[in-house]
């Protein structure tokens, strides 16, 4: 094969890779990002023999599924008319009876090590995942490992190379001359590459998927170097780490190859790609993705029949008590309808938790700063944490200093070599207390830094400095901030921008519950941000250019929702002296009320019976909680629309809201924006949980209890094995049941169609992702009814509604 | 020099039966019968059983404070059967392992929440916290033995806790084989002192031992070696300790009870025996030798670790080592300290692993860098060193009384002498600096403080440290000049380039110089690990 198209096809099957974010800041991604422009069927078979990864449930599950009426028999059938031609339901539902305990078929791409493994009496591949894992967590290790790590330059490979050259472990496996085999290989990755390749006997038509399978083999790893290259790419040079991950594989299986030369394994692999080209068909697969299939358009049929019957078609015309501006989050749904309930004079609007504002910010001595934005754009803005005044800044900055310098020496004492005997005899007694202190709740293990952020913030002995944005980007922010949202008139005296973030105790993946349109972090800096840009006058003045009239009494709030509460936190330092006190006091008092409602909606989820409230703050502070909140499972929907659409249905959280009002929106470049950023973050978001579900091994982090945590990079499961991406079990499933149900999302779009087609074609990314059934897509009409579905055609077809009874 | 003042009351069958009473619940829990899934009653019930137990402590605390050491029999024949034995170490021992079984207990309660098994979790961890406490107040060697055997019976079917585990099982059988072994030892061990002494109770023993009433053979240095090689399978000493790093297939508070209550076995089990192992010398060879081996080997591993829970592993198998290294140079009471130290720590460290990744952040990423400025290092140095002047100058009693307390203080300040270069030659600034020698210093004075208070506790129920004969000496020596090497080696870190030798040693260290390949490939090769089927990828 020529060089070129060598790299040309490894820069592609490094593409089908998704990337995935430290704990650090948990960013939900689609697990199947790298298959957007392949259709959903296919690349479950090719992720199923390239990697053995699972991306629908067993049958056992659609049976009972089934069975309980979640699937439709007329949608049933009409689905495995689709795919499987003539066969009668019945059949289908006997063959898959007969099929359910089967597992789908065994085959996959055959991998040298397999090879080995099926004739040794050792585990190797245990082994080599655990092996690659090991080096690949200390390599990206931050904070834990002391020992300097020397290497000759940054490549992976190269670095890899350097170790594995005198790491002995394989051979005392039994992997005769490892070392020797692996020093004959070319120094830089390509010609090692180019070596390997040409050594190797893999016949051409499958080399894409054996380099696929070879990336699958770690696919938590692979992923998080994704990742690393993801960044890398958006913010600074291009990287092509994962490549030299490859590269690094691919050495693994040459030196594996060239020792076991003697035990025939060249004839067996050959024997085993000979099994793989002549395979079949898998049916168990078809089978599930058919029911998969009729489960997801049961769901949305359903979802759709709620909706239009309770649909409104009059936007409400008075100016409100307030607006208040929450997360498209699915969590916010339920806050929002209960405090639509408690007050109906208060509008709600749904919007990107970050409110359009792409903030980089730094902590004091802080010298990188977070990305509090989207995955998919570049943090611009650049805002600063400082105190009340300078000098109150300096005595915050260098009590950062200290602290920093004062436990990481500590901690090298205590960690040290012999040193730790001297820490662990005379200190040990001291963690009795911190034991029992913690045991009751009394104190935490570690500062919760976003929960003090809320209480200096609220208090005002924090400010936000924006001083480093200039005006032009201020109003030209501002101004797709308000247009995007649909806030451009009929301002109330009080808009609140409520950003979202969770709290929690002792909890690894406390991130991924916070707001992933903030980088997997606090929404409350961007909350922030955005109250003071808009609050200033010479920002209105500039914006009223734009046709935007602000009221001079109209003022911008910032205040936090905590979704392990459900309590929102006013930044109440902020309020200026003219405020209305008694509109504020009234707005309170819904929010207050509107807390307790939507604790009390949770707590059934939760299993809580009693205290309800007690109970609900204990979870944010007991270290032992694997399930302080549900995060956002049982996300499957996303509406488009103004909030009087949905206005009065229970969407029962399961539903992403974004306001958005064509009418105001005449060259539909605000929906363009939706369509490309937020509903794909939804979507990423929904596959996220979904994969997590259909695969807790690979596209999950499995056991919250046995999870073992890695310095700055995620987690283990057990001592070993692969890197854990995606939710544990304990996020998804309460014990009995699961809590997210395996859908993928549906989107709601109220909007001309021929917008909507106009869109989609101008972003074939996009709209691969809907021909493809990863999303769904449904058009509302000017009536509030959804009677057009966008097809594979690249069209808006009609469809035929099955009219269900019992709703 | 043997003293020894027991006051054995044999007629103290009430609080016996008190004492027992909580064990015997947590040891009955797991023969109830498998009832519905609701485990709420369980819970509630083991609860109840840890709070009782820390209650029976701080009683059998008050009582022993009236009467320094006593036994209990019931149901006794030649020593044998059923008898406890309460003194300073026993119920220290059982004190701290109700404590910590509460928090255990405690936590496992919402962490396992949702488990279908959670039931039988609790059952199964109830009974090895029992089996536990009944072993640190056994009066005799029968007792001691079956509750010996019970705890690692317990703890295996914590191990298998999952059972589709794969990696679980593979753990568990190579404890169940190392486990097996130290039994074996323990009873062949304990079956040579019953021939030596005549009777299996431990106080009838010790009284002997104490009026040299015995005729010291051959045939106890073996029993007295025995035991050591019991407790060194016990207390992970290498070899035989890498069946602990796949100990994680197993919830968190399994590890933690682990870690924090079941490892010090060995440790106990040879202050237990300090009567004996005063008596004899080359169990105290074999102690000294792998423990102090030991001890730099888990240290030096757990710092090359990237996985929280495998470091904390690995820094237990130090602190093992560490602590039985102590006993094995007859400083009970600070081998006492080590291990009961480190058992909080440990604990503490295990059930918080979730929060390591809030602690990173709270603290950024960047590492931790020293200045390589020679004047400073050699301020901290002088500086540590007036110290250890100081302190052994106006302290003559407490640093001075013995070898064991030279070496053991040596070890101290060596290792404070890291945290003092690491605060002086680094980019600290000075209130940074300040804090920390602050820090030390505060070590110091909990390091004299503690050790006093053990030696006060002890001073009446173990024999007085020994003067050690010139092997033993050399081999202490040998490994506090090891440490001390090693300590020094760090004080220069800024200054080694990472040559050949850093990188081997750094490529060696993460894989924990091969034992565990090593285990797994001769376990394969006799017997037991069968490799299930090949799953996929």
């Amino acid at each position: 094969m020529e060089n070129q198209q060598l790299f040309t096809l490894i820069q592609s099957v490094c593409q089908k890779i998704a990337p995935a974010w430290p704990l650090r800041n948990t960013i939900a991604v689609n697990p199947f990002l790298g298959f957007s422009n392949t259709r959903f069927e296919i690349a479950s078979a090719l992720l199923h023999e390239n990697g053995q990864m699972q991306t629908t449930m067993p049958l056992t599950f659609y049976l009972e599924q089934y069975k309980e009426g979640n699937i439709d028999s007329s949608l049933l059938q009409k689905e495995v008319q689709l795919m499987l031609g003539s066969l009668s339901i019945q059949d289908f539902l006997e063959n898959s009876t007969k099929y359910q305990f089967e597992m789908a078929s065994e085959l996959k791409i055959p991998l040298v090590i397999n090879v080995i493994n099926d004739c040794s009496k050792l585990n190797w591949l245990e082994f080599l995942v655990d092996s690659v894992s090991q080096w690949t967590a200390l390599f990206y290790d931050e904070t834990r490992v002391f020992w300097r790590k020397v290497y000759p330059n940054k490549n992976l490979f190269d670095c890899w190379k350097f170790d594995a050259e005198i790491d002995l472990s394989p051979e005392f496996m039994g992997a005769h001359n490892f070392r020797q085999i692996l020093k004959s290989l070319p120094n830089h990755e390509d010609d090692a590459i180019e070596k390997i390749l040409q050594e190797l006997p893999i016949p051409p038509e499958f080399l894409e998927s054996y380099l696929h399978g070879l990336l699958l083999r770690v696919v938590g790893w692979s992923s998080f170097i994704s990742g690393i290259d993801w960044d890398m790419n958006l913010y600074s040079e291009k990287t092509t780490n994962l490549k030299s991950f490859l590269a690094i594989q691919l050495a693994w299986e040459y030196c594996f190859f060239q020792s076991f030369r003697d035990l025939k394994i060249e004839n067996k692999w050959k024997a085993s790609w000979g099994q793989f080209k002549n395979r079949k068909e898998d049916t168990v697969l078809l089978y599930r993705t058919i029911f998969q299939n009729a489960y997801d358009k049961t769901a949305q049929y359903r979802l759709i029949e709620k909706i239009e019957k309770s649909s409104s078609n009059a936007p409400k015309k008075t100016i409100p008590l307030a607006q208040v501006v929450f997360c498209i989050d699915v969590r916010s749904e339920i806050y929002r309808r209960n405090l639509e309930k408690v007050n109906n004079e208060i509008e709600t609007i749904g919007f990107a938790g970050f409110f359009g504002f792409p903030i980089r910010f730094f902590k004091p001595a802080q010298n990188e700063g977070q990305n509090l934005c989207p995955a998919l754009l570049p943090s611009s803005l650049v805002v600063r944490e400082e105190g009340k005044n300078q000098q109150s800044s300096l005595q915050a900055k260098n009590k950062t200093i200290v602290r920093n310098q004062f436990f990481k020496s500590w901690k090298r004492f205590k960690s040290g070599v012999v040193s730790a005997f001297s820490f662990v005899s005379p200190m040990g007694i001291y963690f009795l207390p911190k034991l029992v202190f913690n045991s009751y709740g009394w104190t935490r293990p570690a500062i919760s830094q976003k929960s003090k952020d809320v209480v200096e913030y609220k208090k005002g002995t924090k400010h936000i400095d924006i001083s480093s944005i200039d005006l032009d980007t201020q109003v030209a922010t501002a101004l797709g901030a308000l247009k995007t949202m649909g806030l451009i008139s009929n301002f109330a005296q009080v808009v609140l921008i409520s950003g979202h973030q969770a709290t929690t105790t002792n909890n690894p993946h406390d991130s991924g519950l916070d707001c992933g349109a903030c980088g997997g972090h606090s929404g409350l800096i961007n909350a922030i941000t955005a109250t003071k840009i808009l609050n200033q006058i010479e920002i209105r003045e500039r914006l009223t250019a734009f046709q935007i009239f602000i009221p001079k009494e109209t003022i911008f709030l910032a205040c936090i929702h905590n979704t392990t509460t459900d309590k929102i936190d006013v930044m109440e330092s902020m309020i200026p002296e003219r405020v209305d006190r008694e509109r504020l006091q009234l707005i309170y008092t819904s929010l207050e009320q509107a807390t307790a409602l939507s604790q009390m909606e949770r707590a059934s989820r939760l299993g809580i019976t009693q205290n309800i409230a007690k109970s609900i703050q204990y979870r944010t502070i007991d270290w032992s909680q694997v399930r302080p909140e549900w995060g956002l499972s049982g996300c499957s929907s996303f509406i488009i629309a103004p909030r009087h659409r949905s206005e009065n249905v229970d969407l029962q959280g399961h539903t992403f809201l974004h306001s958005y009002d064509w009418k105001k929106d005449p060259d539909f470049t605000i929906l363009e924006t939706i369509i490309t950023a937020p509903m794909l973050v939804t979507s990423w978001i929904n596959l996220f949980y979904y994969g997590s579900i259909t695969d807790p091994e690979k596209l999950g982090a499995g056991n919250k209890t046995l999870h073992n945590v890695l310095g700055g990079v995620g987690v283990f499961e057990g001592a070993a094995g692969d890197l854990k991406m995606g939710l544990p079990m304990q996020s998804v499933h309460n014990g009995k049941n699961l809590e997210h149900l395996p859908r993928r999302l549906t989107v709601i779009i109220d909007a001309p169609i021929y917008a909507i087609e106009t869109i989609l074609n101008n972003h074939p990314n996009v709209r691969d992702l809907i021909t493809n059934s990863w999303i769904s897509l449904y058009a509302m009409n000017e009536d509030g009814k959804i009677h057009k579905r966008y097809s594979e055609n690249k069209k808006f077809v009609d469809f035929k509604k099955i009219i269900y009874k019992d709703l | 020099m043997v003293c020894l003042f027991l006051h054995p009351s044999k007629n103290k069958t009430m609080e016996g039966l008190i004492l027992l009473l909580p064990i015997v619940i947590f040891i009955g829990l797991r023969f109830l019968p498998k009832g519905s899934n609701d485990s709420s009653n369980i819970v509630k019930l083991s609860k109840l059983v840890s709070y009782l137990s820390i209650l029976v402590s701080i009683l059998s605390a008050l009582l022993l404070y009236k009467m320094t050491a006593f036994s209990v029999e019931m149901a006794t024949f030649k020593g044998l059967g059923f008898s406890l034995r309460l003194d300073f170490l026993s119920i220290l021992m059982f004190t701290m392992v109700s404590i910590i079984g509460l928090i255990v207990l405690r936590f496992s309660d919402h962490y396992l929440d949702g488990d279908v098994n959670k039931a039988g979790f609790f059952k199964k961890i109830s009974f090895t916290l029992g089996s536990v406490l009944l072993m640190v107040v056994s009066g005799n060697l029968l007792s001691l033995w079956l509750s010996w055997v019970f705890t690692s019976v317990g703890l295996n079917e914590l191990i298998i806790f999952y059972k589709n585990r794969e990696k679980a099982i593979v753990a568990a059988k190579k404890k169940f084989v190392i486990a097996r072994v130290g039994d074996f030892f323990l009873a062949l061990s304990f079956g040579l002192i019953y021939a030596t002494f005549g009777t299996g109770s431990l106080q009838d023993i010790f009284e002997k031992v104490s009026n040299q009433e015995f005729v010291k053979t051959p045939i106890l240095e073996l029993a007295l070696l025995f035991l050591a090689i019991s407790a060194a399978l016990k207390s992970v000493q290498i070899p035989f300790h890498s069946w602990l790093l796949n100990v994680m297939e197993t919830p968190t508070p399994v590890s933690a009870l682990l870690h924090a209550g079941l490892l010090n076995a060995g440790p106990f089990l040879v202050i237990r025996f300090a009567h004996l192992f005063n008596e004899v010398t080359f169990g105290n060879y074999f102690l000294v030798a792998i423990a102090g081996l030991t001890a730099i080997y888990g240290s030096l591993v757990h710092s090359s670790q990237p996985a929280v829970k495998v470091a904390l592993a690995y820094s237990s198998i130090g602190h093992m080592g560490f602590s039985l290294f102590l006993a094995g140079m007859g400083a009970y009471h600070a081998a006492l300290l080590h291990f009961v130290s480190h058992s909080f720590y440990k604990a503490y460290a295990f059930l918080t692993t979730g929060s390591e990744i809030e602690k990173q952040t709270n603290l950024g990423t960047s590492y931790f860098q020293r200045e390589g400025n020679i004047y400073r290092i050699i301020i901290s140095v002088v500086l540590i060193a007036g110290l250890y002047t100081v302190l052994n100058y106006s302290l003559k009693d407490f640093f001075n009384e013995n070898f064991q307390m030279k070496a053991i203080s040596i070890v101290i300040f060596l290792g404070i002498s890291n945290l003092m270069i690491n605060s002086i030659d680094s980019r600290n600034t000075k209130t940074t600096i300040f804090l920390l020698l602050i820090m030390a210093f505060m070590v110091l004075v909990s390091f004299i403080v503690f050790e006093s208070i053990l030696h006060f506790g002890l001073r009446n129920q173990i024999p007085l440290l020994n003067e050690l004969d010139t092997l033993l000496k050399g081999m202490v020596i040998f490994y506090v000049g090891l440490y001390a090497l090693v300590i020094f080696l760090q004080w220069l870190s800024p200054y080694i380039k990472g040559g050949k030798a850093y990188h081997f040693l750094f490529v060696y260290a993460r894989n924990g110089f091969y034992f565990n390949i090593f285990l797994t490939r001769l376990l394969q090769n006799i017997i037991l690990l069968k490799r299930p089927k090949t799953k996929n990828i």
